[in-house]
This record gives structure tokens, C-alpha cells and sequence, in this order.
């Protein structure tokens, strides 16, 4: 049974990882608005969430030094680092930077909400289960 | 975590604005200001900042980090002033090359992007908030 609500509670939580990675990427776009040279980032979500769904296996990059054979294996499926793509803006100032303010606030705003919303899903769920638990 | 990051990155951002700011107050405060080097007098040069990429290796995101205070290269005013002690022989001084105009305008742009960062922290802080009321 536990295993059937982990799995409920895995999307969300690979999800909510993504939007988070992305928030902060957003946050990286609107801090640098000023400093020349800098390239406006971003990440395709769609493609990262689907990669993330179908890569069920362990990420083989992080293991664990073990000194006795009782030692546990490290299980680490959160571990992910979403390709980074430029974006294309048709803003360009004379320094090289690319960041275009409005596009940013507002992929930052519509990210937070898409966070929150996810959030407020996984709050039902666990509300539900509560309620089937308390009968 | 992510998030935690936004503080980090927002935070360094804010601290690159404010000395941007401080910077244009010194040039604006110091706009008539002469500089006494060597036995011999010179006007204030014009600071600029310039701002550059702080971030981890092999990543493309990352705060922002003062890479240096460098000197404005544009010309020296010349203003005719014949009662000055410091004129030449035709009766001219040289200034500081400060912009009042290009500062201020400066001054706005580094207080917006400064307010822009805030905004971003409120929205981490709200983010992390909410998050945490999911154990409640």
C-alpha cells in the first residue's frame, strides 16, 4: 500500500523539483538583467518532465564509498540536472546581454503559480488519503 | 534545493545594485571635486561598475559579482572660467567628466533592477512558505 502512495506522491515531487530548478534558472535571468555578456537561459519543461517520468532508474553518476558490506546502497532518484538551453530573444543590447525583463517577470509569476497549483494537488492527495485512514 | 538558491542568487544581485548605487552618489557628490596627486591638481574622474557572471563551474546560471570599478574614459569638460586660480593662460579649467543626466538615469535603472530582485525573494519566500504548510 505504502508503495502505491509513494508512487502517487513521486510525480509531484519530480515535478515540483523541476518548477523549483526552474525558478531558480528564472531568478539567475532576472538577477544578471545587467551584467554585459550574459545569454538569457531557460529549460524545454516539457521535455525535461518527460525525461525525468521515463528515467526511472537510479542515476548511476552517485554512489556511495563503502568501507563493510552492510553498508546500504545510496539511492538517489531526485538527482537530475535539466539541460540548460539559451533563449532566443530579439532583445539585444550593446553589451551582449540578452535577458528581456518582461518575458522573464512573467515566466517567473506564471512558473510560481504552476508551482502552487502543483502544491495545492498534492495537498488534496494527501488530504484524501488522510481521510480513507481515518475511516 | 532550489529555492534556497533564488536567496543566493537574488541576495548577490541586490549587493552588485546597492554598490552600483553607491558608486553613482560618490560620482555625482564628487562632480566638482578636484584630486590632489603628485604636487599637482586634477579633476574627479567619472567611476563606473562593471558587473559580471558569479557562478559555480560548468553551470550557466548563477548571481551576480562585481568584476571591477573602472575609470570613465570620456573627455574632461572644459569650462572657460578666467577668476579660477587653477586656469590656464587662456582662462580655462579642466573638470570632472561626470554626466549629472547619464548618473541619474544610471541611479533609476540600478534602483528598478534592485526592487526587480526583491520581488523575486518575496516569490521564493512565499514558494517556501507554502511548500511548507504540505506537513501541516
Amino acid at each position: 500500500m505504502f508503495s502505491k502512495i509513494n508512487q502517487i506522491f513521486d510525480f509531484h515531487q519530480k515535478s515540483l523539483n523541476l518548477y523549483a530548478k526552474r525558478q531558480e534558472i528564472l531568478a539567475s535571468n532576472i538577477a544578471n538583467a545587467d551584467t554585459p555578456g550574459y545569454k538569457s537561459v531557460d529549460i524545454n519543461f516539457t521535455n525535461e518532465l518527460n525525461k525525468i517520468i521515463k528515467s526511472n532508474i537510479k542515476n548511476k553518476n552517485i554512489t556511495l564509498k563503502k568501507t563493510s558490506s552492510k553498508h546500504l546502497n545510496g539511492k538517489n532518484n531526485n538527482f537530475f540536472s535539466p539541460e540548460i538551453i539559451s533563449v532566443v530573444t530579439n532583445q539585444k543590447k550593446p553589451d551582449g546581454n540578452t535577458v528581456n525583463m518582461d518575458r522573464e517577470r512573467i515566466e517567473f509569476l506564471n512558473n510560481s503559480l504552476k508551482y502552487q497549483s502543483n502544491l495545492a494537488f498534492m495537498k488534496n492527495e494527501i488530504k484524501n488519503i488522510m481521510r480513507i485512514l481515518q475511516g | 534545493m532550489s529555492l534556497l538558491n533564488i536567496f543566493n542568487i537574488a541576495g548577490s544581485a541586490m549587493t552588485a545594485q546597492s554598490q552600483k548605487i553607491n558608486v553613482i552618489a560618490s560620482n555625482l557628490a564628487n562632480m566638482d571635486s578636484v584630486i590632489h596627486k603628485n604636487g599637482k591638481f586634477y579633476p574627479y574622474v567619472a567611476k563606473k561598475v562593471i558587473f559580471e557572471l558569479d557562478s559555480s563551474k560548468n553551470s550557466k546560471i548563477g548571481g551576480v559579482k562585481i568584476s571591477g570599478i573602472i575609470d570613465d574614459t570620456s573627455p574632461m569638460n572644459l569650462v572657460y572660467d578666467p577668476n579660477n586660480p587653477m586656469a590656464n593662460h587662456k582662462g580655462y579649467i579642466l573638470t570632472s567628466n561626470v554626466n549629472p543626466i547619464t548618473e541619474t538615469v544610471n541611479n533609476i535603472s540600478a534602483a528598478r533592477s534592485y526592487q526587480a530582485n526583491i520581488e523575486v525573494l518575496k516569490t521564493a519566500k512565499f514558494m517556501i512558505s507554502k511548500t511548507l504548510t504540505i506537513i501541516e
